[in-house]
């Protein structure tokens, strides 16, 4: 990237090329009420559901009782809104190395944790890239 | 190189921690692609952990006493990845078409959305 994005401070960054536009999730026909919660195929957690909800209750909670967003508290709205397009990028699987590239950039502008693994073999040698809580986005092997 | 490994009463999940020959710790689940590295948890989960390989075993430790939740991702009925997750709604608005996602602690108890 030649310069700093567009469109900042308060306002979230221009997704990269490539990795906007994301429909919304597609409800799996068939599947009850919430499609995207199901109960396990396996037995071990029969007759140990968390009925209440309440499980992420202590100090590992992280989702404040005003429904706001965790990382409403943990990131700053830039870091957020580039969360936000890690986990788009995530979903796609189809990041380029220059929109991996242009993550990397905004998250070391924004001060997000990130890391720039796509020279790495570390973990099913698969180039990837890290980008706050987003881990492991893959990346492929064209510009 | 694994140092660490660790197997949940059902099976389903093995919790390992590699070490690099470059002396990069990483925390995943063996055979799925999600895996994170103590740099990117030294200022995560509460940790006050100075150093990565402590960072990454301080958080082995607390998924294996069921302090983080976990996201198991399964797609035509077969599992994709696991992760761990600090914000279950951000998983839910991300869901991939056909993706089911399953809220768990590494002991198997279930977590129900709200």
């Amino acid at each position: 990237m030649d310069g700093p994005p567009i469109g900042l401070p308060g306002a979230p960054p221009p997704p990269p090329v490539g990795i906007s536009g994301i429909p919304p999730p597609i409800p799996t026909p068939g599947l009850p009420v919430d499609p995207s919660v199901v109960p396990p195929t396996n037995d071990a957690g029969k007759g140990n559901i968390d009925e209440t909800g309440d499980a992420l209750s202590g100090p590992m909670r992280s989702t404040p009782d005003d429904g706001s967003k965790p990382n409403d508290k943990k990131y700053d709205p830039d870091q957020s809104a580039l969360i936000d397009l890690a986990k788009e990028a995530e979903n796609k699987q189809n990041l380029t190395q220059n929109d991996a590239q242009t993550l990397i950039d905004w998250a070391n502008e924004y001060k997000a944790p990130a890391r720039d693994d796509t020279q790495k073999d570390h973990w099913g040698n698969v180039p990837h890239i890290h980008i706050g809580p987003v881990n492991h986005i893959p990346v492929k092997n064209t510009k | 190189m694994i140092i660490n490994k660790e197997v949940s009463q059902d099976g389903i999940l093995t919790l390992i921690i590699k070490r690099t020959d470059d002396a990069d710790y990483l925390l995943g689940f063996e055979n799925y692609p999600w895996h994170t590295h103590g740099d990117l948890l030294l200022n995560e989960y509460g940790l006050q952990e100075t150093s990565s390989e402590r960072a990454v075993k301080a958080v082995f430790t607390k998924i294996i006493e069921d302090k983080i939740p976990l996201v198991v991702s399964v797609i035509n009925n077969e599992v994709k990845d696991v992760r761990v997750t600090d914000d279950i709604s951000s998983e839910l608005k991300y869901i991939k078409p056909n993706e089911q996602l399953i809220f768990r602690y590494w002991s198997g108890k279930l977590i129900s959305p709200k």
